[in-house]
């Protein structure tokens, strides 16, 4: 599990390879070529490095299409971000719910109180 | 990528809200009562973070009064090279202030050896427990007044 983790964030590190994981989560499946063409300063073969190294972190997978190579993001690519996220979400939630009694306590002498969250009130 | 967004609608002006941004002692009230903050462009921050253990710190990179904030956010100890984002921006609404956050930048970490910072952790255990002591105490002073 460390080394899957390690070879994950080793491959995170270069904002070329990000950038071509956002490519992939914003238009779906694309072959090399079209990723290529997003990279006007990059030559093919070094495109079809970063995707090796993704590969290889399980970040992404390929498809033979005739003679074309499909990449598309592997539906957990994140997972060993998760805890980061996880810990995260029930902070900000609470914090921004600490924000709102502040703000609305300074407010609360002319104005109708409704609560409206996009979040649960209290997250225990 | 995968990242922390939430909103939320507060019943009062941009203005009321920025208050709880505008100053040290107003942070401290919502993101963590021992946060030390230089609140300038450019400016550090430091606090210990969510799991009592972790020391956030970073820089103010954005600072438009009634709009936004935006702090770079790094992890000590854990092993990242580079720091997270987060972004807080005010907008008016109708009825008061719709206020986001969005936490990113967690894939850029580039956290190289997993091992190593659980080390780290360990070695740093008994420093931890001094300064959740502290920050204890911080936040009892600051609950008092």
């Amino acid at each position: 599990m460390e080394t899957n983790s390690d070879a994950l964030f080793r491959s995170l590190a270069d904002p070329t390879r990000r950038r071509i994981l956002d490519l992939l989560v914003e238009r779906g499946p694309m072959t090399v070529s079209q990723l290529a063409f997003e990279f006007p300063g990059l030559v093919t073969s070094g495109i079809s490095k970063h995707l090796m190294n993704l590969r290889a972190a399980s970040l992404v997978s390929a498809d033979r299409q005739g003679r074309q190579q499909i990449y598309r993001l592997e539906p957990d690519a994140f997972g060993a971000l998760a805890p980061w996220i996880a810990k995260y979400e029930r902070y900000w939630s609470t914090a921004l719910e600490r924000l709102r009694d502040l703000a609305e306590d300074d407010s609360a002498k002319s104005k109708v109180k409704s609560h409206k969250t996009v979040q649960r009130r209290k997250i225990k | 990528m995968p990242q922390v967004i939430r909103s939320i609608e507060i019943q009062a002006a941009p203005t009321q809200v920025w208050r709880w941004f505008a100053t040290q002692e107003g942070l401290r009230r919502w993101i963590s009562p021992n946060i030390v903050i230089d609140l300038r462009v450019g400016g550090r921050y430091r606090f210990l973070g969510p799991d009592d253990q972790t020391w956030i710190s970073g820089t103010v990179l954005e600072l438009v009064p009634e709009e936004r904030l935006i702090l770079s956010w790094l992890e000590e100890g854990s092993g990242w090279e580079n720091p997270a984002r987060l972004v807080l921006t005010l907008v008016q609404t109708g009825a008061g202030t719709q206020v986001t956050l969005v936490h990113d930048g967690f894939e850029g970490i580039g956290r190289p050896d997993w091992p190593g910072a659980l080390l780290d952790y360990e070695r740093g255990a008994d420093l931890h427990r001094i300064l959740d002591k502290l920050a204890d105490l911080v936040y009892e002073s600051d609950g008092n007044q």
